[in-house]
């Protein structure tokens, strides 16, 4: 008996291993597509989508889902990593990436042939910055340039420069187990301080720090904003938390869901959408307060 | 019929299997290589880089299936695999410190070596803790193995919790802690293969002493063996292979626990036999599931170790529902 | 020369010494029975006798030579044990060994690191399952055997060392009659034919007394008392030793003292 269980193991396993042979399999090309790209950071898709070369795209990361036609384009890796078959098999002429999440992936970038450009995303500015350098690598530098451009000018129009006593006390919620949000050296900390607002985890040490409930009702904020609401019933289930419901922002039912998560914590160009619609809400909060 | 015999159709079939597995790994890919074309320019690079992937998962495969049968043979319990003691854990958090301790760039061999260290302070602090006078117990030796294993998970947690609050290494992390069989230079590979082949060759001379001991280490004594000096040596050994597998490939589970188990089902107990099939087995094992890793997903790769998870944890259970009355002392 | 010389021996575990000097010939071709209450020191006289454990004080000789200068391997050619719990630590189903596995594991003092099993060992090892009457199980895997069965599997493991000196530890405590008697006759037979010297640790005073030549009574690590069962087994010895009252009397098939128990409670 048990030796059958072996052999009906051992049958699941080659049938594993036949179905991943024979399917999906995809051509080596001869050589280089002159001009083709690989994107493995959802803000640098964006920004190639941006820039317009998005048909000399032939391949992007899992987590690539913006704009919606990125979700079409082949997925050849994960974030930061990519698949080497794929990348042999396409030979790609340029393979973009931002932070080096895995050293192999630079050997297995260079064992295909393909240049590799590794984009800095520190912050706002090198953002920009990298929108530029993209361009140029792509052979759209003007374009490029001008896109930034108008991106910077957008950017600061949206800077709001209040006095510290008008601005809300704002707490982002990136995860609720364990709690986790976003403090100085993170996107997030300073766009929150641009669109007008303070941001009570401020003095962490982490850029994307734990913090405990007992902090957050410390520091009573007066804005929530949930960057990753679990359900349509989170604002309730903020009010349910023990010793929460007297906080300011719950009190006066200030807890946001519905801003897009991606333009607060992507490193991308809809980072000027983040900073608009948080300024907007904190203005909206200054207009509440006055009245 | 007798050991030697089975021995000897063993080999013959297990070789065959394992060459034929080999094979099968180098055509199979996301990429199409066409059998014909194999060594031309165009498809070699690619192939060269499946043949040391599948080498690599030959000489893991191998080294973790003896480490696991070591381990059960002279801990005299069905359940006993490197990550029962701790080692591969051991390994792992010393892999881990080096990455995130930002010293890999100090060199390729930083890792391995780190690892290798973790692995065996894994076992030296089991050992310390474990020690009756001058002898070692089973039951204390597993308990002891449980706390270091404690240990050095928490601990690796707590590194994956700073690497992502630092934004830094985690993927490497992660990948380690899961394995993977990605080489793309042959030092690696030549080093594990030297240690995990000494360490199974090691093996197979004290084969029978490993059947011995299963009877119990008392009347193992009165049979003239060594009883603490063969198994310090056995369990050094284990550990040895075991950190050199983890250092190469990361932390792959429970190989040790299915091989030697399957093989064991059909050839028996003897371990002259058992050593050296296990061994074949498990390389033409992990092969087969790097080829389900790379490309049962539409695009980039399972980690290996979800793969061997995946058929050793229901295993695991299996077992322990088996087992469970009749675990030696 | 003796089988066995043991001169002022102490051991012990570690702590206080269990064996706190003993002194013993042991001549070739006797049949030697040790008794005594739980905790004198039986199991732990036999251990230091094969070498097992360590010891703190004193002198062990087999066959002439100083067991400190002998390895493991050379006094396993020439000692065998047969231990009661040998049946009892075959547990888990992995290590289901046959039968004729386990009695080839008897041959382990002779058989080099690298090799195989010659034709010379596979006749010791029939010959000792003969004697021990499991030719008939030699195939089948020692978990599937009742404890009478493994015990004799075990015992032909031993008799597979091919030794003069064979000790044994409570070999039968566990059987029924049938098989008691049965393995002792085996060993009464290995002792009268083939000269062999048997050493056995006895709990059961009855059989000792059958079987053995010479009684040996240890009492808190010492040697109480050492000679034939007629001298030693009486009613006073028994009482000062084992601090039980009983009667003691010649039994009517073969003249050696049988003890009868006494119980206090009267039915």
């Amino acid at each position: 008996m048990k030796k059958r269980v072996l052999w009906t193991a051992i049958e699941l396993l080659l049938a594993l291993a036949v179905i991943g042979t024979v399917s999906r399999q995809v051509p080596v090309r001869e050589s280089q597509l002159e001009g083709s790209i690989m994107s493995l950071a959802p803000s640098v898709t964006e920004i190639l989508f941006a820039l317009g070369v998005q048909d000399r795209l032939i391949g992007v990361s899992t987590a690539c889902n913006y704009p919606p036609a990125a979700k079409h384009i082949r997925k050849v890796g994960h974030f930061g990593v990519p698949d080497i078959e794929l990348l042999y098999a396409l030979k790609p002429e340029l393979v973009i990436i931002t932070q080096l999440r895995d050293p192999e992936a630079r050997k297995a970038i260079q064992f295909c042939g393909a240049k590799l450009l590794t984009v800095k995303q520190g912050d706002h500015e090198e953002v920009f910055r990298g929108i530029e350098v993209i361009g140029k690598a792509v052979g759209v530098a003007e374009a490029a340039r001008k896109y930034a451009d108008e991106l910077r000018e957008r950017f600061a129009r949206a800077t709001v420069n209040v006095p510290d006593a008008q601005r809300p006390r704002v707490y982002v919620e990136i995860s609720p187990r364990p709690l986790r949000t976003a403090a100085k050296g993170s996107f997030l900390d300073d766009l929150i301080y641009r669109a007008g607002g303070i941001n009570i985890a401020h003095d962490f040490s982490q850029p994307w720090t734990t913090i405990s409930p007992e902090a957050v009702v410390a520091r009573n904020p007066e804005i929530i904003i949930l960057a990753y609401p679990t359900s349509r019933d989170a604002p309730y289930a903020i009010a349910g938390r023990i010793g929460w419901s007297g906080l300011d922002a719950v009190r006066s039912g200030r807890v946001v869901t519905d801003l897009n998560r991606d333009t607060l914590a992507r490193p991308g160009p809809r980072l000027v959408e983040g900073l608009e619609a948080l300024a907007d809400l904190f203005a909206r909060y200054r207009e509440d307060k006055a009245q | 019929m007798t050991p030697r015999k089975k021995l000897a159709v063993g080999l013959v079939v297990l070789s065959a299997a394992l060459l034929l597995a080999f094979f099968w790994a180098l055509i199979a890919g996301r990429a199409r290589v066409p059998v014909g074309e194999m060594f031309s320019a165009k498809y070699a690079p690619l192939v060269k880089l499946r043949a040391a992937r599948a080498l690599l998962g030959i000489i893991v495969g191998a080294g973790l299936s003896v480490a696991g049968l070591i381990l059960q043979a002279v801990l005299r319990n069905p359940l006993a695999d490197p990550y029962v003691l701790g080692v591969s854990s051991g390994a792992g958090l010393g892999a881990a410190l080096a990455i995130l301790g930002g010293v890999a760039a100090a060199g390729a061999w930083v890792i391995p070596g780190c690892a290798f260290g973790g692995a065996v302070l894994a076992i030296t602090l089991v050992y310390v803790l474990a020690r009756v006078g001058k002898t070692v117990p089973v039951y204390t030796l597993l308990l002891a193995g449980v706390i270091i294993n404690s240990i050095a998970s928490s601990l690796l947690i707590f590194l994956a919790h700073t690497a992502i609050a630092r934004g830094q290494g985690l993927y490497s992390v992660l990948w380690w802690l899961l394995g993977s069989l990605q080489v793309f230079e042959a030092w690696p590979v030549a080093v594990a293969g030297m240690a995990i082949g000494a360490g199974i060759a090691i093996t197979i001379l004290f084969a029978r002493d490993l059947n011995v001991l299963s009877i119990g280490e008392e009347p193992a004594a009165h049979l003239g063996l060594r009883v603490e000096r063969t198994k310090k040596l056995l369990f050094v050994i284990s550990s040895l292979v075991t950190g050199a597998a983890v250092a190469t490939s990361g932390l792959i589970g429970f190989v040790g626990l299915i091989v030697p188990h399957a093989v064991r089902l059909v050839v028996g107990p003897d371990n002259k036999v058992l050593v050296p099939l296990s061994a074949l087995a498990g390389g033409t094992f992990l092969i087969i599931c790097d080829i389900i890793a790379r490309t049962i997903l539409s695009s980039g790769e399972l980690p290996i170790g979800v793969i061997t998870a995946f058929l050793g944890g229901p295993f695991f259970i299996y077992l322990l529902r088996t087992h469970r009355g009749r675990m030696s002392k | 020369m003796n089988a066995i010389t043991i001169e002022n021996l102490e051991c012990g575990y570690g702590g206080a010494p269990v064996i706190g000097g003993v002194s013993l010939d042991v001549p070739r071709g006797e049949f030697l029975g040790i008794l005594g209450p739980n905790g004198s020191g039986k199991t732990t006289l036999l251990r230091a006798a094969t070498g097992i454990i360590e010891t703190s004080a004193g002198r062990i000789t087999v066959n002439g030579t100083d067991i400190r200068s002998l390895g493991p391997r050379d006094i396993a050619r020439q000692v065998a044990c047969v231990m009661q719990d040998n049946a009892a630590s075959v547990g888990a189903g992995h290590l289901a060994f046959a039968v004729r596995d386990v009695v080839t594991m008897g041959r382990t003092p002779y058989l080099s690191r690298a090799g195989w099993a010659t034709s010379r060992d596979r006749d010791a090892v029939d010959r000792a399952m003969e004697l021990a009457e499991v030719t008939h199980l030699a195939d089948r895997p020692i978990t599937e055997l009742s404890g009478g069965e493994r015990q004799r599997a075990f015992i032909a493991m031993a008799l597979a060392q091919e030794c003069d000196i064979i000790m044994l530890d409570e070999p039968t405590s566990h059987l029924d009659i049938a098989h008691q008697i049965g393995i002792l006759d085996l060993f009464a037979g290995l002792n009268r034919d083939s000269n062999k010297t048997i050493v056995g640790v006895f709990h059961d005073l009855n059989l000792a007394s059958e079987y053995c030549e010479h009684l040996l009574l240890l009492k808190d690590g010492q040697v109480a008392a050492v000679g034939k069962p007629e001298d030693i087994l009486t009613a006073e010895m028994i009482r000062s030793i084992y601090g039980a009252r009983v009667a003691v009397q010649p039994s009517p098939a073969t003249g050696r003292p049988h003890v009868f128990l006494r119980k206090s409670v009267n039915t």
